[in-house]
């Protein structure tokens, strides 16, 4: 890694070349203050990093600001920076339908005494919320509170661990044998549908294989 | 008698008000539709509570063909993670191609010779052309309409010639790429194409004719899964869904990218919201994406098809074996590729479903730190509930044709 932070080197609070990213930075630069935290301009593409405590209030007013109206949140994704501190980066691509604006929100959350940070949700401002931020906490771990059913939604409900972090391995974690089984927790029932095709039983212990129940019945 | 008290029916003994009731009471009952489910278009499942007919709660379940793409792109070179973006959408390869390729050249900062950019618009438009078809075709299907899907695949066909005929591969191409175009435009290329557009328009008016003044048609479509324009905003849908319910918005129109601005076309619009808005507007767009296919053929230039530089693109083969600089380049970049600067890009396309988003992070690296992939068909299935909640089951199979979702992008 070269850069640490993933960011072109640039002035803490860049002024954006875009009429309506600069009417953007200035609202939340008059609104938040020094809860902005930091304003990128990278390929004409605006970013403007907040403290995590003014996100939803940022967010809220974006949507409402009668001059710029960001009324979709076309993305919510985040970045695993494992050796940064804080670790995730979660990111809020907004769009305004009306005039066209687009920004990029940030927000830097998490690590090494945080493992599982948690952020506020968006879901009442943005319905499309909802599963942008099932998906964050799905594949990276970051919990969003003040909202209900946050589960996965795209990995299988009893999967261990989160894929999209850095820290877990392209291959995934070397599962017990058989590998179709190794999700099941040791205390739960197996899944009726793996049946005898497993070799191991709900408390752990071998199950005999078929030919040698077959023996036994006999 | 013995016999007589053993034979008695002893079921006669339990209440029977009670199973009265048990009939006539308004009960609700839970059903999976899917994961195999011909008109889920792939696996997704369906939690239905209904009532009756009528659905009270929708759950979409999804994660069936979650292949973990956005990962696997992170030990892939920019060069090689190219491949992934095609079986996302396995619908319109181009499309994610092109997404994938302008954000890569974003962060490079590098733009593509005019040949290529023209060349791009044009495979674009006929993948729209053929991934509506494929969308046509079997929506007609779910609904009973069986022809429409075979005139609509001998279509498709004629369209996935010419990509066989460019790149080799009828559907996973990769052939736009970061830096141009795998290739020239191949002999007969143009020839193909023009054959497509006069061809075409003739065969859409057999679609309307089969369709568009069908009653059973209309009577399955029309005011069908509604959605409002705030709905749709809210939850992000865009693409023909938004378009629907009456918002003109259109990333082609309203963030021009590779000269879209420089033709001339039209954005159909619906006003209701419903199955049959959102069937219209598809097939209108057809007929502007060879308005513009049109346009671009005609203008279409000679020249280099992709940029000078061989640390992008591949030097030509013959040079390989006879200069030792494109041998050096050819080694590098089949093994490391290339670096684009550290930073951050967001650029967003129209797919046929809607805004293809590509979100992609480089550190510097020769690797993709991050490649995030907005699908569109991910933000419209989330609408899905809003749509068929108190709908009639039957309909259930409309509104999903509608929203032209595929799985390999919504699960990734």
């Amino acid at each position: 890694m070269t850069n640490e932070t993933g960011q072109e080197p640039a002035g803490a609070l860049a002024t954006p070349v875009n009429p309506l990213a600069e009417a953007t930075a200035a609202l939340l630069k008059d609104q938040f203050g020094a809860r902005v935290r930091e304003v990128v301009e990278y390929r004409g593409e605006t970013t403007v990093r907040l403290a995590p405590d003014a996100l939803v209030e940022a967010c809220r007013a974006l949507h409402e600001a009668p001059s710029l109206r960001y009324d979709m949140l076309e993305d919510l994704t985040a970045v695993d920076w494992l050796e940064r501190e804080p670790r995730y980066d979660v990111i809020y691509q907004l769009l305004s339908l009306q005039t066209r604006a687009s920004v990029r929100l940030k927000i830097q959350v998490g690590g090494e005494d945080d493992p599982d940070p948690e952020v506020p949700t968006v879901m009442d401002i943005w319905s499309a919320a909802d599963w942008f931020e099932r998906e964050v906490y799905d594949l990276f771990g970051i919990r969003f509170t003040g909202r209900e059913g946050l589960t996965r939604i795209l990995m299988p409900s009893d999967w261990v661990g989160h894929p999209l972090r850095k820290d877990y391995p392209i291959s995934g974690f070397s599962l017990p044998d058989p590998h179709w089984a190794g999700q099941v927790p040791l205390n739960q029932p197996l899944d009726p549908g793996i049946g005898d095709l497993t070799s191991r039983t709900a408390d752990g212990s071998e199950r005999p294989n078929a030919a040698q129940r077959s023996e036994d019945d006999k | 008698m013995q016999l007589e008290d053993s034979v008695r029916p002893t079921a006669l003994e339990v209440d029977a008000s009670e199973r009265l009731d048990d009939r006539t009471r308004r009960d609700t009952m839970t059903i999976n539709m899917g994961p195999q489910h011909p008109s889920t278009h792939g696996v997704l499942r369906l939690v239905l509570t209904l009532d009756g007919e009528t659905i009270i709660k929708a759950t979409p379940d999804i994660g069936y063909l979650h292949t973990g793409f956005e990962k696997t792109a992170e030990v892939k070179s920019y060069f090689k993670a190219l491949v992934l973006t095609d079986r996302m959408d396995y619908l319109a390869p181009l499309c994610n191609n092109l997404g994938y390729s302008l954000a890569v050249e974003k962060l490079l900062g590098i733009d593509v010779p005019e040949r290529a950019r023209v060349a791009r618009v044009i495979l674009v438009e006929l993948q729209r052309i053929a991934s509506h078809l494929v969308w046509l075709g079997s929506s007609a299907l779910d609904l009973g309409a069986q022809s429409v899907f075979l005139y609509c695949f001998r279509e498709r066909e004629l369209i996935l010639d010419i990509f066989e005929l460019c790149s080799g591969v009828r559907m996973m191409t990769s052939y736009i790429m970061p830096g141009g175009l795998q290739a020239d435009l191949p002999d007969g290329f143009e020839r193909l194409t023009r054959e497509f557009l006069a061809l075409f328009p003739g065969r859409i008016r057999e679609y309307h004719d089969l369709l568009t003044n069908n009653r059973l048609w209309i009577d399955r479509t029309k005011g069908i899964a509604p959605l409002t324009a705030e709905d749709a905003i809210s939850f992000g849908c865009s693409g023909p869904t938004l378009r629907g319910s009456g918002v003109a918005y259109d990333v082609r129109k309203a963030f021009p990218y590779s000269g879209y601005e420089q033709y001339d076309f039209d954005i159909p619009i619906g006003a209701n919201g419903d199955v049959y808005d959102r069937y219209l507007i598809r097939m209108l767009e057809m007929e502007q994406s060879l308005r513009i296919i049109q346009q671009a053929l005609d203008r279409l230039p000679t020249g280099p098809w992709q940029v000078e530089d061989h640390k992008i693109v591949p030097p030509h083969k013959f040079e390989v074996s006879s200069n030792m600089e494109a041998l050096i380049h050819h080694f590098k970049l089949y093994t490391e590729g290339y670096r684009p600067p550290a930073g951050e890009v967001y650029v967003r396309t129209e797919s046929p479903k809607g805004e293809l988003g590509f979100y992609m992070v480089s550190d510097g690296s020769a690797r993709p730190y991050r490649m995030r992939v907005r699908a569109p068909s991910f933000a419209n299935l989330a609408a899905l509930p809003k749509m068929i909640e108190g709908q009639l089951l039957a309909d259930v199979v409309a509104a999903i044709g509608s929203i032209d979702i595929v799985l390999g992008e919504v699960d990734r």
